[in-house]
């Protein structure tokens, strides 16, 4: 990793300000690359997901060396993490979504969820992928992320984020039609 | 680049996020709780290096001291053999063997039988008693000995021993036979682990030290006479009740 640049130095030293950057440069792809992923939890939303991981992100942020860029990929890496320890914890604790027909009993708040999420049919077509496909696509092509910053997320080598991006995609082109149609109708 | 289409497809809106104010104090709080944390996290980790090596060293005198509390007699690591009648003087019998009633009620013949004296490793077989067994034998005994005893100073002791020990035979008789009369005087200490059964049988492990003195007389008969290879000394004569009272057994 290279030096530290000067918002990660700041921040480093408990600047609010450059915290506030920080958030505003990644927190959005943040969630909206948890949203592709399966937690596992109904209790546990990518919201609660991303605010952990800024929480932690703030913690451990004196073992981080590297400029605004490299955070991203550092601050994933985190991101998945947490989502492998609340898939685990789902496994022993496991909690039951509700009834939908008792949802619409209670008032509901809309949220900026339907502006900013990823497309329902893009969620399905990611989860049928396998899940380093699945991440990597999501990391690549969901949010924008590098290939360095991908592979510091997912932990893998670059050449492996490569392969599995191509790959991904190859099995993208020969199931979207139907999901485009299926989402369409 | 037919999979130009896809990705366009893929792409997310990402939104701009602006933090709560009081979540952005968090994280200004925590991260210059960390920065200050982490200058002694570094000591720390000097503390560690530092430590590792003695505690490598204090191992490695340890066992050093455990190694040489060992006598001579660590060329014989076999198990010895223990005689199983008066009779059959040169048949070893591993087998555990009844002898006559003793005066140890608790029948802790494991643990005499690896603070046997000196050279003894390792005790398989009867501990029995022995009366008049040639020389009294006190030393310091290491081991662990999985035992079954009766109640009747009957047993098996499986163990080893790493004893010390200055026996003296005053009657070695003939033969390696130990005198019927023979006075088995030795003074030193047991330290060892040995296993001591109650009344009834029993299997189990103790392991604990027996420090004590061995001083007794052995008068009786030479019910087990100790084996030829062992020599004066070798086996823990008198009472059997006067090294297996002052043992500490842990079961």
């Amino acid at each position: 990793m290279s030096d530290d640049d000067e918002l990660v130095a700041r921040a480093k030293r408990g600047d609010a300000e450059a915290w506030r950057a920080l958030y505003r440069d990644h927190a959005g792809r943040l969630v909206v690359w948890l949203g592709t992923r399966p937690l596992g939890d109904a209790a546990v939303s990518a919201e609660d997901l991303a605010a952990e991981t800024w929480l932690v992100a703030a913690e451990k942020i004196h073992a981080f060396h590297g400029d605004s860029g490299e955070f991203a990929g550092w601050l994933f890496g985190i991101a998945r993490k947490l989502g492998s320890n609340v898939h685990r914890r789902s496994g022993r604790r496991r909690t039951d979504p509700a009834d939908l027909q008792h949802l619409d009993q209670h008032p509901t708040i809309p949220g900026p969820e339907a502006e900013t999420a990823v497309k329902d049919w893009v969620v399905r077509l990611l989860a049928s992928l396998p899940p380093r496909e699945r991440d990597v696509i999501g990391c690549r092509e969901v949010v924008g992320l590098d290939v360095e910053a991908t592979a510091t997320a997912l932990g893998i080598s670059s050449v492996a984020v490569r392969v599995a991006h191509h790959r991904g995609l190859r099995r993208l082109a020969a199931r979207m039609p139907a999901e485009r149609i299926s989402a369409d109708v | 680049m037919t999979d130009r289409p896809i990705r366009d497809e893929l792409r997310a809106v990402v939104p701009t996020l602006e933090p709560d104010e009081v979540f952005l104090a968090e994280l200004s709080a925590r991260a210059a709780a960390g920065a200050v944390g982490a200058g002694p996290t570094r000591g720390g980790a000097g503390w560690r290096v530092a430590l590792a090596p003695v505690a490598v060293a204090a191992v490695l005198v340890g066992v050093a001291w455990l190694t040489g509390l060992r006598p001579d007699g660590l060329t014989d690591p076999s198990p010895a053999p223990a005689p199983t009648d008066a009779t059959a003087h040169t048949t070893p019998d591993p087998t555990p063997v009844t002898g006559p009633p003793g005066p140890d009620p608790t029948g802790a013949a494991g643990a005499t039988g690896p603070t046997a004296g000196p050279g003894h490793r390792s005790a398989v077989g009867g501990r029995s008693g022995a009366p008049g067994a040639s020389g009294a034998s006190a030393g310091a005994d290491q081991g662990q000995a999985p035992a079954q005893g009766d109640g009747q100073g009957n047993g098996q002791g499986n163990g080893q021993g790493n004893g010390q020990g200055n026996g003296q035979a005053n009657h070695p008789g003939p033969n390696g036979h130990a005198h019927p009369n023979g006075h088995a005087n030795g003074n030193g200490n047991a330290n060892g682990n040995g296993n001591g059964n109650g009344n009834g049988k029993a299997t189990g492990k103790a392991n604990g030290h027996a420090n004590g003195h061995a001083n007794g007389h052995a008068n009786g008969h030479p019910k087990h006479p100790p084996h030829p290879a062992h020599g004066p000394g070798k086996h823990a004569g008198g009472h059997p009740a006067a090294q297996a009272g002052q043992d500490r057994h842990s079961r």
